[in-house]
């Protein structure tokens, strides 16, 4: 072959080598994207599940599963997908949790003795005691004890209502993406969401004035 | 239905307020293995996507080829349109096709010469 043939084979090499990083520009640029939406909800995501399974490391489980499942079956999909998708991951794992977590007690409540769980606490992480940029004590103090009588009153509440208020208030999902994430029709998110309103009023109403 | 009142809306926000509060209230070790969690399931994305590029590239290449194996021994035999069976017949000399036909066609075209 003459000196123009091996001058094209050289391109085509040279083609052929820049291939892969061409196929892994979008998959970065997803990648990025989906780090910033997770990055966006972990912690909100995190305090739901909290607030659900009353548990810190359940809760942790819970929302490092879901960010899981949704990068694997989910993360090719169009970002505008992913929050009702990764809402109604969360709360699979969070009713799978409450599910096990109640097939447990009741295991344990026919074994003789008292079961305490045990805190595997890893004093060795170093962020431990690193200082927060929280606000002022008296601030702090006010507002964990709004969340708290909040929280008390969600955990008397039904799965739904809790569901869809945390949806539609908390997180501030709108009513299509509540009825996505909760898998039911937009009438019923507002049904729920309403009765939620109402009994959370009566609740709260005097214990917030 | 009724609209939401006031105070409805009041609680929606007083709600919010907590909630925001409690969730940047989270203590730097929560934070921290979020963080954690969040690069490994971003890390996850890109490697689903490989897999799954590998799995389907082979099995893609594998189908291609049976595709184009089908198809060239499908059309091998049939070049020109026409079957091998009437190549051979058009090399057959006159004398030799009442020979080479079956009995059936030969009794029929002796029935059709006395009728």
């Amino acid at each position: 072959m003459n000196s123009s043939g091996s001058l094209d084979l050289t391109r085509h090499w040279r083609l052929a080598d820049a291939e892969p990083a061409a196929c892994e520009e979008p998959v970065l640029q997803q990648s990025r994207e989906l780090d910033r939406f997770l990055a966006s909800v972990e912690r909100r995501a995190y305090r739901v599940a909290q607030m659900a399974v009353r548990d810190p490391d359940d809760a942790l489980d819970i929302v490092q599963g879901a960010m899981l499942r949704l990068a694997q079956s989910y993360g090719q999909r169009p970002s505008e997908e992913w929050k009702p998708l990764f809402y109604r991951i969360l709360y699979n794992g969070i009713r799978d949790a409450q599910r096990r977590r109640a097939v447990r007690s009741k295991v344990f409540a026919l074994l003789p003795g008292q079961w305490h769980r045990e805190e595997e606490e890893d004093s060795s992480d170093p962020y431990e005691h690193v200082a927060d940029s929280a606000p002022e004590p008296g601030q702090r103090l006010m507002a964990a004890q709004a969340m708290q009588a909040l929280e008390a009153a969600l955990n008397q509440l039904p799965a739904r209502q809790q569901q869809a208020f945390t949806l539609r208030c908390l997180e501030g999902l709108d009513v299509a993406e509540t009825a996505a994430a909760m898998g039911c029709s937009e009438g019923s998110v507002k049904t729920h969401y309403f009765r939620a309103l109402q009994f959370l009023r009566q609740q709260l109403e005097e214990v917030w004035e | 239905m009724t609209t939401p009142s006031s105070s409805q809306s009041d609680l929606e926000r007083r709600a919010r307020e907590a909630f925001e509060a409690s969730v940047e209230g989270l203590d730097a070790r929560t934070r921290s293995r979020l963080n954690q969690a969040r690069q490994a399931a971003t890390a996850e994305l890109g490697r689903s996507r490989r897999s799954r590029w590998v799995v389907w590239a082979p099995a893609g290449a594998l189908a291609a080829a049976a595709l184009v194996a089908v198809l060239l021994v499908w059309r091998a035999p049939g070049t020109g349109g026409e079957s091998p069976r009437s190549q051979v017949a058009d090399t057959t000399t006159p004398g030799l096709t009442a020979e080479a036909a079956p009995k059936g066609s030969a009794r029929s075209g002796v029935g059709a010469r006395a009728v």
